[in-house]
């Protein structure tokens, strides 16, 4: 019922602007960017995925997101580093930030950084398409 | 045209014009000879018709100088029209040159070759019209020159008005200006007006000098107001300065008034009689400004004579100075004269005080060969009052062995029991009496004493003897006392024994106890310590000190622990002290600390408080540990826990997403054994993803990193929503019983995570209850919240352990899952926020499970 819901605002944002909204993830695992590829583009969006932060700078001057999904944990650096690099950026600040976390100090990370929002792995589906329709719709 | 000419003669032609009333003339040749003329031009030109045939020129000589002779011929010989209108010509009439105006044409008239043939010339007078208009001008000049005089005189009069209104504001400010400084002026002003001196004015300042009122004054006379005046000089030098126009100013006069009353009062006043003069400089009026100098007056000559008592004083303090400067100095001769006694003095002292120190020395020795000789004394009475029978019933073992050979000539009872013989050993020598003590140093030291004759004395000492038949270790504290006669050798020694066997065996039993406590203690690196509560000194063991870093001389009292303990747990330690000491139990703490090397350890101290008659605490004793390495494990291992459950993290999030999505897929499944598998797999999933939370969560509440997240919420609104998902599970049935708002401050979620703990574990622990009660009570500082149910209860050795980490249910009969850290896990909620938690819980009745919190005031609700 809910996620017809969501799905249903979803259209409307896909018949509005003619142009799907673009996610751009960050993460190292492949099992969890494949679900996560195949979720976000089932409910209508474009999904761009780097494993790495190397990967995702040399890749992502392309064309810039609407949102970014960060993992903290990767493989050459961190993704809150990577989330105050993107909001001190003046292309990039204005750009929702969801950050995934399965660290134990959740609480610190969520003290120390600047993110949007913050997603507690492991996570529901609904939940985190709920945080990002919110993200979206508010930025 | 031709056909009118035809009909026409020229005669006919030139009567007709004849008729015209326009005057008209008519020319022929460049000698503008005047071949016709009418009537009308006639009467203009003022010529009669005998100019007829004449010269243009000719017949009108004043026309010469004016241009119209000349524009004639241009016609002529040009052929073209020419006309004018309001053109003046200067014409002679009635033998008078005079100006007239006429509108006129000149027409050029050809015949049928377009030669011309003659000039056809009209006029019309418009004089009149010229005239007409002229007098309009003028008329118009004049008025223009009338209003322009007008505008000019208009103009001076508004310079004259405008010059009149500012002298007349200047003046009026001029008034109020002055009716203002009269008025409000600090001195008195009045203004006396004629040779009658009426007062006009008077402002509220005079008023007051002259005690009178506005009414009482003003318009009247001023020797009417104040009759008393006359005869004093004001009167008169008032008339003069009208007279003569010369201001008069006078300092510090005495004046005397009367008030309303009739009581005349002097006064001191400054006076200026300034002449006021009208418009055309005639005096008119005095201007009087007074002030009432009395009270400076007053003060002034009070000053003057405290001036001049203080001069007085001041002589005679100048005196008495000189007086004292006398004495001070015959005090100074007797000061000098006494510190010169004083040093004598001094010098006898110290004299004095190296006599009485010899004399304290002569006396010293004195007192100690006193002592001897009293001892000595003692010891002779000792020896003369001695007797057989007094040693007999002596409750102490003496004997008595005389000669080289130590035969045994006395030995009481008491002596005998401790031997362990009978009196038959009486008169033997003492060898032979007490064989066993062959091989021992007791017999040599009697022969010492015997010889040198020195008393000898034994303490604790270790026997070998021989009683009943059997050798036995005793202990004997003893004096070997050598008699003498006469001062010669000793001819006898006197034994005086006291057993101690128990005394020394108990004493050996407590240092044996002792020290394998010690042991037990060192060996399990355990610090012993005794806290003097009133005065923070500590008793330390050794190994106390070596768990603190220190070594066995440094001082460890309270203050210094205190310092040691790092100070994030200074308030903690100080709290379970106090805790301990006010509730008489055990205090127990583990803390770290911060040795001198800068090293840190953790320390583990348990104690026991002890208390005075009066139930004061007065000391706790206890023990210390270094537990570094156990903790340093224990981080270990929540490290490996938190590691673990991370790593668990990543699998699980795919599984679940991936489940998710297979689910979303349900409807292109046809099997519904598929659909059971996913959602057992998701029922699965779900059981992990709680366990790995609550792994990680033990890790966080061990870290102390459990953060309360706190907020205004309605507790009443969580209790009714919490626990939906056991209602719809349909088995059982939620009773909530919960007053409509109950705010707290707390952490919603974890609040919420207890309340289902609570419910789960009912569910779980008590399946065969099928409804579950949930209320909440507002108690006076605290809201209670209950989670009861009906199943068979817990028993009641169980109860204790309810909350422990790790703890389990452990029914025989069933299998529970779960790692046991549920309930530890609510117990380390609730406690963070200030609240309490417990149970109760009956057999074959059912449990409770129930926490508190406390009631904090909120801005939204209060």
């Amino acid at each position: 019922m809910r996620l017809e819901s969501k799905v249903t605002i979803r259209l409307f944002y896909y018949y509005s602007f003619q142009k799907n909204e673009k996610i751009c993830i960050v993460e190292d695992n492949p099992d969890i960017s494949f679900i996560l590829d195949y979720f976000l583009r089932e409910e209508g969006f474009d999904v761009i995925v780097f494993a790495t932060i190397r990967e995702f700078k040399k890749g992502i001057l392309v064309e810039l997101p609407d949102l970014f999904l960060l993992d903290v944990m990767l493989p050459d650096g961190d993704g809150i580093t990577l989330c105050e690099q993107l909001k001190n950026d003046k292309a990039t600040s204005t750009i929702p930030v969801l950050i995934m976390s399965a660290h134990a100090s959740f609480d610190k990370v969520r003290q120390t950084t600047c993110a949007n929002g913050f997603i507690n792995k492991p996570f529901d589906l609904n939940d985190m398409l709920n945080m990002i329709t919110e993200q979206l719709r508010s930025a | 045209m031709n056909d009118l000419a035809n009909a026409l003669s020229n005669q006919a032609l030139l009567n007709i014009l004849l008729l015209s009333n326009d005057a008209t003339a008519i020319y022929t040749g460049e000698q503008l000879t005047i071949q016709w003329v009418n009537e009308g031009m006639l009467t203009i030109w003022g010529k009669e018709k005998s100019i007829r045939g004449t010269c243009f020129e000719d017949a009108l000589p004043e026309m010469k100088g004016q241009p119209f002779t000349e524009l004639l011929k241009e016609v002529w010989r040009n052929g073209e029209d020419y006309e004018a209108k309001n053109s003046r010509a200067d014409l002679v009439v009635n033998g008078k040159l005079q100006p007239f105006y006429f509108d006129f044409k000149y027409r050029a008239i050809k015949d049928e070759k377009g030669e011309m043939c003659c000039i056809l010339h009209t006029a019309t007078e418009v004089g009149d019209r010229m005239r007409a208009w002229e007098l309009v001008q003028m008329r118009e000049e004049s008025e223009q020159q009338i209003q322009e005089e007008l505008i000019a005189v208009n103009e001076e009069y508004q310079v004259t008005n405008e010059q009149l209104e500012q002298t007349l504001l200047a003046v009026k400010n001029l008034q109020n200006q002055l009716s203002q400084l009269v008025t409000t002026s600090p001195v008195g002003m009045t203004i006396l007006k004629g040779p009658d001196l009426v007062i006009e004015m008077a402002n509220s300042h005079m008023l007051q000098i002259w005690r009178r009122t506005y009414d009482q004054v003003i318009n009247k006379k001023l020797l009417t107001v104040f009759p008393e005046l006359v005869g004093q000089p004001f009167p008169e030098m008032l008339q003069k300065v009208l007279i003569t126009g010369t201001p008069i100013m006078l300092k510090e006069i005495a004046v005397s008034i009367k008030d309303v009353e009739g009581n005349t009062k002097n006064i001191f006043v400054d006076f200026a009689y300034e002449p006021l003069q009208d418009t055309a400089g005639k005096i008119i009026s005095v201007m009087a400004t007074v002030s009432d100098i009395t009270n400076i007056v007053d003060i002034r000559t009070e000053l003057e004579a405290n001036e001049k008592e203080l001069h007085r004083l001041n002589e005679e303090l100048e005196a008495s100075n000189e007086e004292y400067r006398a004495t001070n100095e015959e005090i100074y001769a007797l000061n000098e004269e006494y510190t010169a006694i004083n040093e004598a003095l001094n010098r006898s002292n110290e004299e004095l005080t190296t006599v009485k120190t010899q004399l304290e020395v002569a006396n010293k020795l004195l007192t100690e060969s006193n002592t001897i000789l009293n001892s000595e004394n003692v010891a002779l009475t000792e020896a003369e009052s001695k007797t057989l029978a007094l040693f007999e019933d002596a409750p102490v073992a003496i004997g008595i062995l005389s000669g080289e050979e130590l035969i045994i000539s006395i030995a009481n009872n008491e002596l005998l029991k401790l031997w362990g013989k009978s009196p038959k050993i009486l008169g033997k020598p003492l060898a032979t009496a007490l064989p066993e003590l062959e091989g021992q140093h007791f017999l040599n030291l009697l022969v010492e004493v015997m010889q040198t004759g020195k008393a000898y004395n034994g303490n604790d000492e270790k026997v070998f003897l021989e009683r009943g038949g059997k050798l036995g270790t005793y202990y004997f504290s003893y004096v070997y006392k050598p008699l003498m006669r006469d001062g010669g050798k000793p001819h006898s020694v006197m034994v005086v024994a006291y057993e101690v066997t128990t005394q020394v065996e108990t004493r050996k039993a407590i240092e044996e106890a002792n020290e394998r406590f010690e042991l037990a203690l060192n060996a399990g690196q355990l610090g012993s310590y005794d806290l003097d509560l009133r005065t923070g000194k500590m008793l330390c063991s050794e190994q106390c000190k070596i768990n603190f870093g220190l070594s066995p001389e440094d001082r460890f009292d309270f203050e210094d622990l205190i310092n040691i303990i790092l100070p994030e747990f200074r308030e903690y330690v100080q709290q379970k002290v106090d805790a301990a000491v006010a509730q008489n139990h055990v205090y127990a703490a583990e803390y770290e600390i911060q040795c001198s090397d800068k090293s840190r350890r953790w320390i583990q101290a348990t104690g026991l408080p002890r208390y005075d008659q009066e139930g004061k605490a007065v000391r706790i004793i206890g023990v210390t540990q270094d537990i570094s390495k156990r903790k340093a494990y224990e981080q270990r291992k929540d490290d490996f826990l938190g590691i673990a459950s991370h790593e668990l993290k990543t699998p699980i999030t795919v599984l679940k997403a991936n489940l998710q999505m297979l689910n979303r897929l349900q409807h292109k499944i046809t099997d519904t054994m598929a659909l059971t598998l996913i959602s057992n797999a998701t029922a699965s999933m779900d059981k992990i993803s709680k366990l790995i939370e609550d792994l990680l969560n033990i890790n966080k509440h061990t870290h102390g990193k459990l953060e309360l997240n706190k907020s205004f919420f309605d507790l009443a609104k969580l209790l009714k929503n919490c626990c939906n998902h056991i209602v719809l599970e349909g088995k059982y049935e939620l009773h909530v019983d919960v007053p409509n708002s109950l705010p707290v401050f707390a952490d919603e979620q974890r609040i919420d995570q207890v309340l289902i703990n609570f419910v789960n574990n009912a569910v779980k622990y008590a399946s065969e209850s099928r409804i579950i009660h949930l209320t909440a009570e507002l108690q006076e500082y605290e809201i209670k919240v209950c989670v009861k149910d009906s199943g068979k209860g817990i028993p009641e050795n169980q109860m204790p352990h309810l909350f422990d980490r790790y703890w389990q249910a452990n029914s025989s009969d069933e299998k529970y899952t779960g790692l046991g850290l549920g309930l530890f896990i609510c117990s380390e909620i609730i406690t963070r926020h200030g609240g309490r938690i417990g149970a109760n819980s009956e057999l074959g009745v059912g449990s409770t499970f129930w926490f508190t919190l406390p009631i904090v005031k909120s801005e939204s609700t209060s």
